[in-house]
């Protein structure tokens, strides 16, 4: 190891780099419990709820899922950019970021119920909003239920083989120590990447551009890629600066890998800013009913409060908090900002989700049932992913440039 | 895992303790220069060619000091004549009108934007590699930087001078600015064309302020050179003596007595991580504003969210493209400057022209989709009018050009093999015009076919166009004659001696802890 300070093998040491075997089981059990809680009383709500109530229910598990999706997604994308560009700092973060992206399965599991009940998500499924709909007509050739499936099929397996791949290099390299795995991966990471971008985009326009299926924005798989990849970027923070107040990774993950993460974390909260600023600018300046529509369902009395805290939560605030210097540095600014931004981002998918319910074209006041049917999911996924963080070293044990990432400093 | 990293060989060999060939042919001379190591666990040489502090500033500086080779002389005859002929043809349309152009009524926008928003986005990859690749710590990029910077103070001056001369009416091009007139009549503020003249005003100046900044340490060290010189001129007739006299005070007066104390020093990095976070999203902006220009408009092909990344990504395309299209003729020409842009260089300059290129094909394919989705009829003809109507040449080209061609940097060969390079920067830059010319005739075919027309440019579009080449490169040639053109301090930077505490010292980091 080329770079490496002179107690690296102390720091890599299994006290050092392992969670205790029982270490967070029970916070792990209680979050999946009280996913399961949450989602069997959406469902209760939903059986004994009227039509209305079962929309609800579906739309807020739907915006759960995506959620869901998109930090695995996110954190697939990340380990991927950072084997691209052979990046040296984050060795000893990457792990984390390889734990969020192998629940991809859990990903399908969630989808499941999505892909059952998608004909109450979807309107354009249902034969009765699109009986003589000449616009819908014009593009039900993508817009149609088997090729719809076809597509999920396709991203999820696309996704499923690159996530599988990617992380057997990253474990077995743990256990053989050949530093070409790591070549492997970046080459993999390539046209892993492509792929990425095509799926990732297309699947925002499946699941959720659709879900106003006569509005269309070329912006909007970038819109779905610009939200998610800053939370799954908070989401790594947040997960390293709990594992160093549970006493691991000491000289593994330090202040300065925490700086870097919020650098990032800032970055993407100004892309994000700059994606959704250009699509509804350029939509309010154009002016043309057939895409104002869109912004218009979000600005009426009811949604129009989630719309301003999403502008102010999602760009003003973390923006004003993550610049100045000693706050990146600091885990406990960083820690809450993290958690800030992953709730802002919640909001951001069910503010696109959500108000695409409508009974008798009117709109549905949020209820109860939301946060449950929402949170489900969501819940199960972190305590799952705490498992899964137990379940293996914390950092690639045997990265070639661990040595550099130990050693990483920002002096400027 | 227990490979000793090249740069550790350096720092012995400059030591004095091993006299050893020079760094890099030796490592693995199967790939180029010795840069293009793919083991994961070493990190390749920044400079090669065992470079010293001392050996760096005597090859960059001995680039403007001696006299330019024939080729430079040649070169800048050439471009200048061209240069003037751009000069006359802009003459000629102030004297005559904008009627010289090929302008018609459905094509309103002709060669006149196509070569602004192409300039403007060459001008990009040079604020691109100093402050956003900057902030990413990617030390490769201070070989080219300086060179890069340039490039873009030169491109956005030949961008800026298409809105300027096309108003028609010259004597009223200052209706450009926020002036009101003597009618008290305001320029409207919601008119993305007028945001054009602050977005690039604004990149205008700070990239030359950032240029100028990272180049005040250089210009210092060249008047101490010249100074030198100057006192130890023994011999040398009185001309010489009055040209070596002229370069001491132009370089004393634009180095700012600049005096290498470590307060300078102190303040410079300081100033320099400040512009470039002020620079970082100006990139961006500067480009989604040209977007605009068409974006806002609700005409079919134009009007679509996606254009603001999108433009960026052409933007950043076409800039690394140029780069390399100067940058591989310079590494010949100049005496030793292999040693600092190093085949890995070139090779990730072509990754990141395969990435942007692979996002302009992404909003291709995006932009059809959608059109097609939309289930507006106008949009889906615009868009089957400009890959199977009149102009489908123009899209072709584009496509080959801007998609397929830069798909060949997949190959290692392709990429580390510089003529190559060079071919496919240009087959890039071409492309990227092409883009530009096919929004613009989006407008042949508009919503009533009875007014559609077919656009073709004048002579005086064409050579104007050439002009404008002519005065970049001619721009060019003054800046590689007369100016440093890699960032001497810069470089010093990222060698190992520079490092002061070591590859190998960590002890003094321990200490600080965490």
């Amino acid at each position: 190891m080329a770079h490496a300070p002179a107690n690296a093998a102390a720091l890599l040491s299994p006290a050092n780099t392992t969670l205790a075997r029982d270490a967070g089981r029970l916070p792990a059990i209680g979050l999946v419990v009280l996913g399961v809680a949450a989602l069997a009383i959406a469902v209760a709500g939903a059986i004994l709820g009227d039509d209305t109530a079962k929309k609800v229910a579906l739309a807020s598990y739907h915006a759960g899922f995506l959620f869901t999706l998109g930090l695995s997604l996110g954190s697939m994308i990340l380990v991927m950019i950072l084997h691209q560009v052979n990046a040296g700092w984050s060795a000893t973060v990457r792990r984390q970021l390889e734990n969020v992206m192998s629940l991809m399965p859990l990903c399908l599991a969630f989808f499941v119920p999505v892909a059952v009940f998608a004909p109450l998500i979807f309107h354009w499924m249902d034969p009765h909003h699109t009986a003589g709909d000449v616009i819908y007509d014009a593009k039900s050739a993508y817009l149609n239920t088997p090729f719809f499936y076809v597509r999920a099929a396709a991203y999820f397996a696309a996704w499923l083989i690159l996530s599988r791949m990617l992380d057997r290099h990253s474990v077995r390299q743990d256990a053989d120590g050949d530093r070409f795995r790591t070549a492997k991966a970046r080459r993999m990471s390539s046209y892993g990447l492509l792929i990425m971008a095509l799926t990732a985009a297309f699947a925002g326009f499946d699941w959720m551009m659709s879900l106003d299926y006569h509005w269309f924005s070329t912006m909007f798989g970038v819109y779905f890629f610009a939200g998610f990849i800053g939370a799954a970027t908070s989401l790594c923070a947040l997960l390293l600066i709990l594992l160093r107040n549970a006493g691991v990774m000491e000289g593994l993950v330090t202040r300065e890998h925490l700086h870097d993460l919020g650098k990032l974390m800032f970055g993407f909260t100004v892309f994000w800013a700059y994606i959704g600023f250009s699509q509804y600018f350029l939509i309010w300046y154009g002016n043309i009913p057939e895409e104002t529509m869109w912004f218009q369902t979000r600005r009426t009395d009811l949604w129009m409060p989630y719309s301003v805290a999403l502008a102010f939560g999602r760009f003003i605030v973390p923006f004003l908090i993550l610049m100045p210097r000693p706050w990146r540095r600091s885990p406990l600014v960083l820690g809450v900002m993290a958690v800030w931004i992953l709730g802002f981002h919640a909001l951001d998918t069910y503010w696109v989700v959500r108000p695409t319910v409508e009974t008798a074209g009117a709109e549905v006041a949020p209820t109860w049932l939301d946060i449950v049917a929402m949170a489900g999911p969501i819940l199960i996924f972190f305590g799952v992913l705490a498992m899964r963080i137990a379940s293996r070293p914390l950092v690639p044990l045997k990265d070639p440039r661990l040595g550099e990432a130990m050693v990483h400093k920002n002096y400027v | 895992m227990s490979t000793v990293s090249p740069d550790e060989l350096t720092t012995e060999r400059l030591a004095g303790l091993e006299p050893g060939p020079v760094l890099g042919r030796e490592l693995d001379p199967e790939v180029g220069d010795g840069t293009l190591v793919s083991d994961p666990a070493v990190r390749p040489p920044l400079v090669l060619g065992r470079r010293d502090f001392r050996s760096i500033t005597e090859t960059i500086c001995s680039w403007t000091e001696n006299a330019p080779g024939r080729w430079w002389t040649l070169a800048f005859l050439t471009s200048s004549t061209v240069a003037g002929v751009g000069t006359l043809m802009i003459l000629y349309l102030i004297v005559t009108g904008v009627g010289v152009w090929g302008l018609n009524n459905p094509v309103g926008w002709g060669w006149a934007i196509v070569n602004f928003v192409w300039w403007v986005g060459i001008g990009h990859a040079g604020t691109l590699i100093s402050a956003i690749l900057c902030i990413f710590k990617q030390k490769w990029r201070t070989s080219i930087n300086r060179f890069a910077e340039a490039m873009t103070i030169f491109a956005v001056i030949c961008a800026g001078m298409f809105p300027g001369i096309h108003v028609g009416r010259i004597w009223f091009a200052w209706f450009l600015f926020p002036i009101p007139n003597s009618n008290a009549i305001w320029p409207n503020f919601r008119s993305p064309l007028l945001w054009d003249v602050f977005a690039v005003g604004t990149y205008f100046t700070v990239s030359l302020l950032f240029w100028y900044m990272g180049m005040i340490p250089d210009l210092a060290t060249l008047r101490d050179r010249a100074v030198r010189r100057l006192r130890a001129a023994t011999g040398g007739g009185r001309f010489e003596l009055a040209i070596g006299k002229v370069r001491a005070l132009a370089y004393g007066l634009l180095s700012l007595g600049w005096r290498f104390s470590s307060r300078h020093w102190q303040n410079y990095e300081k100033a320099y991580i400040l512009l470039a976070g002020i620079a970082t999203p100006l990139v961006l902006s500067v480009h989604s504003v040209v977007s605009f220009d068409f974006a806002t408009a609700i005409i079919p092909g134009w009007h679509t969210t996606i254009f603001p990344p999108y433009f960026v990504a052409g933007a950043i395309f076409s800039g690394f493209a140029m780069v390399l299209t100067l940058l591989v003729p310079a590494r010949e020409l100049y005496p030793g400057m292999k040693d600092f842009v190093t085949m890995r260089t070139l090779e990730n300059m072509c990754k990141i022209i395969t990435v942007t290129g692979s996002m302009v094909g992404f909003a291709y394919i995006t932009e059809f989709f959608i059109a097609w989705y939309s289930a507006s009829s106008y949009e889906q003809q615009a868009f089957i009018i400009r890959a199977m109507g009149p102009y489908w040449w123009a899209y072709g080209t584009m496509f080959l050009c801007n998609v397929i061609s830069p798909q060949v940097f997949w190959l290692k060969w392709a990429r580390t093999t510089p003529w190559f390079i060079f071919i496919v920067s240009i087959v890039v830059n071409i492309g990227m015009w092409f883009e530009r010319f096919v929004i613009v005739t989006t407008l042949s075919s508009d919503f009533l076919p009875g007014s559609w027309g077919y656009y073709s440019p004048t002579f005086v579009d064409v050579l104007t166009f050439v002009g404008s080449l002519g005065i970049f490169m001619t721009l060019f040639l003054l800046f590689m004659r007369f100016l440093p053109m890699l960032a001497i301090s810069e470089v010093k930077n990222v060698i190992p001696q520079a490092d002061p505490h070591g590859p190998t010292d960590h002890a003094a980091d321990e200490r600080q802890g965490d």
